[in-house]
């Protein structure tokens, strides 16, 4: 089995400090043994279509559920979505969208693509670590995805 | 002419019996045939001289008749002129029945004239030469009161002639008769008699003399003309009155004439009149002459199609075919004497000038008109580029600002999340290598990081409700007021009395609306949130017929000499460590009710409460 198999949390997100202080709050919630930190939305394409670094990978091991940055250098968070929504193998997938503010032009656009929540990343540390854990929370042990089979 | 013939053989006889020609002859028989003669000249002097008065021709013809009988008896027997008395005899014998006959005539004229005297309508008055009346008709008895005994005999100026012109009339007769003239005989003349009651009467007077016996006799005819007088002192006042009307008429005609003529020729605007349907200048004025550069003459000997440029003329006869009626107006262009164009606002009116349908015509230059009017034309064409312009730049720039509020929103709170979340870890992980000022001095990071994330999202907010577009719908404030006390609810607890009225439904957007009321009531708890007795009341009230709705709080109040600020972005009146905030919310409000095409405004004392009042007319 390989490493980058029977990963749970897909966290894709450019910035290290909002990557940290995510992964900080799901581990206060002990979510962060199947999670998988993307830097950016190439390397996040890479790993879900198994390409490049991830050729590897099997791609019917899908993530629980993806945490999706929007504002990202190279492929940003809506490409990523489109590329994810238009393939039959990944649309299923839960995606979270991650925004830095609710004034974020892409954020109707993304519900549109079939986003299945998205959260305001609030400047407040307590509220942010509230928000990512309950998050987490309920994509992983609430929600229950279509099988494949 | 037999009566002439017989007294011209008469007389031969005597002619001959007087030369004594006869040898024979007694003194006896020569004054007989004396008397004879005489008697015949008189006679003949009486036939010849027309004189009609029988009464003197019978004395004569029986004069002359009792001379005859003598000379008969006598003269035969003792002269020798017995043929030719004898002749003579035949010749008188044959006169004397003429005469007869004739005086039988005369009786029955005589009649004839009695008659008319006496029913004549006219008063006849016949005076002799002394003056005295002799005849006086009933027509004279009836008009001057007089009865004809009365007056026969009388003078005629004692009668009828007034005073004042008695002497006159005395000494005309006299004149007359010395001199033979007189100027009121034969004619008609106007004068006033006198009624036997002293009164006068206008009368017609004509007099005629008649000579009769060697005596003259004057005839008066006169005629009462009181009535015509009357009538023709009516017809004369009844002229003199058309008379000055038609001369007022006529000064008039003349006056209007002139006034007509004048405005015609001394208008400043060019006039003409045209003939139809040549289209000839049959009259123009100096206006016109000033403003197209030709003579009067150049004037007269064209047509209007001569005063438009070639290319129009076609276009002219086209459309002045269809026109028709008067108060035609429009622009067209006209030729100068000087080859120059300009342009003439034409007003047409259809005329009867000297009797025949003609074309009266104003003629205004519009060039400078024209000209500006194109240049603003112009001018406005530019304009509507610019807007058009300035239009896509403000598109573009408020793309850019669109997507600068996005990177503000976005960049600006990834590095505070950062200071806010690694100071938390700090806290978190290094409480045990911290002391008790390290973590005050930590968790103050953090407070002002929190801070600043706050500013950035009410300035954002700020900015988005001026350029965002509303969405109006008919809401309930109320359903409102709950919302916005619902979510404050949740977030913190609400100490104060808050009582709501009903508020009623507007014209509005709700998503807008619910941030004013959550502004405004957020504020009102928070200022009042130091009272004991907190208490907020949401109401509405009618000014000037339009609603008002106010938000009454007994906090902290504010002081009036403040006022200017209060709606001022980032503008606060109290320090933050007396009530947070970032001094957005009022500037949000105030362009929220601006946007809804109402006004807020505030009363509020320094730690007596504050109201905020607002309309939204939307």
């Amino acid at each position: 089995m390989n490493v980058s198999d029977g990963i749970e949390i897909l966290l894709v997100e450019d910035n290290m400090s909002d990557a940290e202080l995510t992964i900080r709050a799901l581990k206060k919630r002990n979510l962060t043994n199947r999670l998988i930190h993307l830097k950016d939305g190439a390397e996040a394409l890479d790993f879900i279509f198994c390409q490049g670094e991830f050729v590897n990978r099997n791609i019917n091991n899908v993530p629980k559920v993806i945490l999706l940055d929007l504002k990202m250098p190279r492929i940003n968070g809506i490409e990523v979505l489109t590329k994810l929504r238009s393939d039959e193998r990944t649309k299923c997938i839960p995606v979270v969208v991650l925004t830095s503010s609710k004034e974020d032009p892409d954020v109707e656009a993304c519900y549109k693509l079939g986003a299945n929540s998205y959260i305001v990343k609030p400047v407040e540390f307590d509220d942010f670590m509230k928000a990512v854990s309950e998050l987490g929370f309920y994509w992983l042990l609430l929600n229950h995805p279509p099988q494949n089979d | 002419m037999e009566k002439e013939n017989l007294i011209g053989k008469v007389l031969n006889h005597i002619a001959r019996l007087s030369k004594g020609d006869y040898t024979v002859a007694s003194s006896d028989v020569d004054s007989e045939i004396n008397s004879i003669t005489s008697s015949l000249n008189g006679l003949a002097e009486v036939m010849l001289g027309q004189t009609l008065e029988i009464r003197s021709l019978r004395q004569q013809i029986s004069a002359m008749r009792d001379s005859w009988v003598k000379v008969e008896n006598n003269i035969t027997a003792k002269t020798g002129f017995g043929d030719e008395i004898n002749s003579l005899k035949t010749d008188v014998a044959q006169f004397m029945d003429t005469v007869e006959s004739q005086r039988v005539e005369l009786h029955d004229s005589q009649e004839q004239i009695n008659t008319i005297f006496k029913y004549a309508p006219d008063a006849v008055v016949v005076i002799d030469s002394q003056g005295r009346i002799v005849r006086w008709n009933p027509a004279a008895e009836n008009k001057f009161g007089w009865s004809e005994q009365e007056v026969i005999g009388q003078y005629l100026h004692d009668i009828l002639v007034p005073d004042r012109f008695r002497e006159q009339h005395v000494q005309g007769i006299k004149r007359f008769l010395k001199t033979g003239v007189a100027k009121f005989l034969n004619r008609s003349v106007q004068m006033p008699a006198l009624h036997k009651n002293k009164k006068e009467v206008e009368m017609e007077l004509t007099i005629s003399p008649a000579k009769l016996n060697d005596q003259y006799f004057f005839i008066a005819f006169l005629r009462d003309i009181t009535e015509r007088l009357k009538h023709e002192e009516i017809i004369r006042r009844l002229n003199r009155t058309l008379e000055e009307r038609v001369q007022e008429r006529t000064v008039q005609l003349e006056y209007s004439e002139e006034k007509y003529r004048n405005l015609f020729e001394n208008n400043p605007m060019a006039l003409w009149v045209l003939e139809l349907p040549s289209l000839r200048f049959l009259d123009v004025n100096d206006s016109a002459l000033l403003q197209y550069g030709y003579t009067r003459e150049e004037f007269l000997s064209m047509t209007a199609f001569d005063i438009r440029p070639p290319e129009d003329k076609v276009m002219f006869q086209q459309l002045d075919r269809n026109a028709t009626g008067t108060n035609n107006k429009g622009i067209w262009r006209h030729l100068k004497k000087d080859g120059s164009t300009i342009y003439a606002e034409v007003t047409v009116h259809e005329i009867t000038y000297e009797g025949k349908p003609s074309r009266f015509v104003l003629s205004n230059d519009v060039t400078e008109r024209k000209k500006m009017e194109d240049q603003i034309l112009e001018l406005n064409r530019r304009l509507e580029e610019r807007v058009v312009e300035r239009t896509k730049e403000l598109v573009v720039a408020n793309k850019e600002l669109e997507s600068f509020s996005y990177s503000v929103s976005h960049d600006l709170r990834v590095p505070l999340r950062a200071i806010n979340g690694y100071s938390q870890i700090l806290i978190e992980d290094y409480a045990d290598k911290l002391d008790a000022e390290g973590i005050r001095l930590l968790n103050i990071v953090k407070a002002n990081a929190k801070k600043m994330g706050q500013l950035v999202d009410d300035l954002l907010s700020f900015s988005r409700i001026g350029k965002r577009e509303l969405n109006y719908v008919n809401i309930n404030l109320n359903s409102i007021v709950d919302n916005v006390v619902n979510d404050l609810k949740r977030t913190e607890s609400i100490r104060a009395d808050l009582r709501i009225h009903s508020l009623g439904e507007v014209y509005g957007d709700p998503a807008v609306l619910q941030l004013l009321f959550q502004n405004l009531i957020s504020n009102a708890i928070k200022y009042s949130s130091k009272s004991d007795k907190a208490k907020i009341e949401i109401g509405t009230m009618q000014q000037d017929g339009v609603p008002v709705y106010y938000i009454k709080d007994n906090g902290v109040g504010f002081n009036m000499a403040y006022y200017d600020k209060l709606f001022g972005v980032f503008q606060r009146l109290h320090r933050d460590d007396e009530f947070e905030g970032t001094g957005v919310g009022l500037a949000i409000s105030h362009r929220i009710v601006e946007r809804h095409g109402g006004k807020i405004w505030a009363e509020g004392k320094v730690n007596d409460g504050a109201t905020f009042f607002f309309t939204l007319t939307q």
